[in-house]
């Protein structure tokens, strides 16, 4: 077998990225961050993906509306229209000191039913959520 | 799928932080970095940036502060030391009493965006913009002169270097580093136009509405 030569050429050029599940759709938004990438089409489907999540665009396993879809670092998450923030290989500890890390969803549910959170994202080893 | 729900409580017009550094959270002796945390003292935040290991906010009356890592002169408060941390944000002067509305940290320096269109960058040398700058741990102005003028509407500090959009459609970037821009094979260490941007821009007559690096 050839070995795998990977250029620069190849790393830092504009690639189209695989599209067969969202085929002749408009991309409307997206958000990255240091290993990862969500984006939202016209459509209102959203797909993610990037490097220890999933190397193609895969569907975001949430059946209902994103107010916001947000990156950070190698994870991928939405503040669902209920206010409930619904995230995807992040590690976060409660109250409780409940560990959650691994590849699943998890929902952050916020105490605060006043609150509103405004924005949300981070790069590389910082996350921030500004809330209204 | 889904695994659990995480409880917290996110007070009203406050500032986040967590994460897996010891630096920028802005909450030092506040719960564990991992617990979603308030940054005390804040309650007017506009908007949020952060770097590798630091991170800036602008509130509502365009005031600028950074916290973290203090190291290359990356949160710009005048006080560089090689191994410094600001466990607390500090606020940043801006000699000429811009008007900032959006920060953007990078991994070893930061740029300020304010509402004339005016670029200001401080951190490591070679990613300001600027050469032969006598203090790099300061906002200095990029020279409006180095985007023909044009009025910036959107900037992001990546590894090291920077990007800036014009109202005009041009895609500027200076730095080192730039071999992760696509073909681009020369550094700049002030602001040129991205000529593979330029020439897919061009050719299929399009608007750049909103960009991303990081490298």
């Amino acid at each position: 077998m050839n070995p795998l030569i990977i250029s620069d050429n190849i790393l830092f050029t504009f690639s189209k990225i695989y599209d067969e599940l969202f085929k002749g759709e408009k991309i409307v938004d997206f958000e990255a961050s240091s290993n990862s990438l969500i984006f939202r089409t016209e459509t209102d489907k959203i797909f993610y993906t990037g490097m220890f999540v999933k190397y193609q665009p895969t569907p975001f396993p949430l059946n209902k509306k994103a107010k916001k879809i947000f990156a950070t670092e190698s994870s991928v998450g939405v503040v669902a229209e209920d206010g409930k923030i619904y995230y995807l290989n992040e590690k976060l500890i409660d109250d409780s000191d409940f560990v959650c890390k691994d590849k699943r969803l998890f929902i952050c549910e916020d105490d605060n039913l006043n609150s509103e959170i405004i924005d949300i994202g981070g790069s590389y080893h910082l996350r921030y959520a500004l809330v209204k | 799928m889904l695994s659990k729900v995480i409880k917290n409580t996110f007070a009203t017009g406050h500032l986040l932080t967590w994460g897996q550094t010891t630096y920028g959270w802005g909450r030092p002796n506040n719960g564990h970095p991992w617990t979603p945390g308030t940054v005390a003292n804040f309650n007017d935040i506009e908007s949020v940036s952060t770097g590798q290991y630091h991170l800036g906010f602008v509130t509502k009356d365009h005031s600028v502060y950074t916290v973290g890592l203090s190291d290359n002169g990356r949160l710009g408060q005048g006080n560089y030391s090689q191994s410094g941390t600001s466990a607390l944000p500090g606020k940043i002067s801006f000699g000429d009493s811009a008007s900032i509305t959006s920060l953007s940290c990078g991994s070893r320096h930061t740029l300020a965006l304010s509402s004339a269109g005016n670029v200001y960058s401080w951190g490591h040398p070679n990613t300001l913009g600027v050469i032969g700058v006598a203090k790099n741990d300061i906002p200095i102005l990029i020279p409006p002169e180095s985007f023909q003028n044009q009025k910036v509407v959107r900037i992001q500090a990546a590894r090291d270097f920077s990007v800036a959009l014009t109202e005009q459609n041009k895609l500027y970037v200076w730095g080192y580093g730039l071999s992760r821009i696509p073909k681009w094979e020369q550094q700049s260490l002030t602001p040129v136009i991205s000529s593979e941007v330029e020439q897919l821009v061009h050719k299929r007559h399009a608007k750049i509405k909103k960009f991303f690096a990081i490298g």
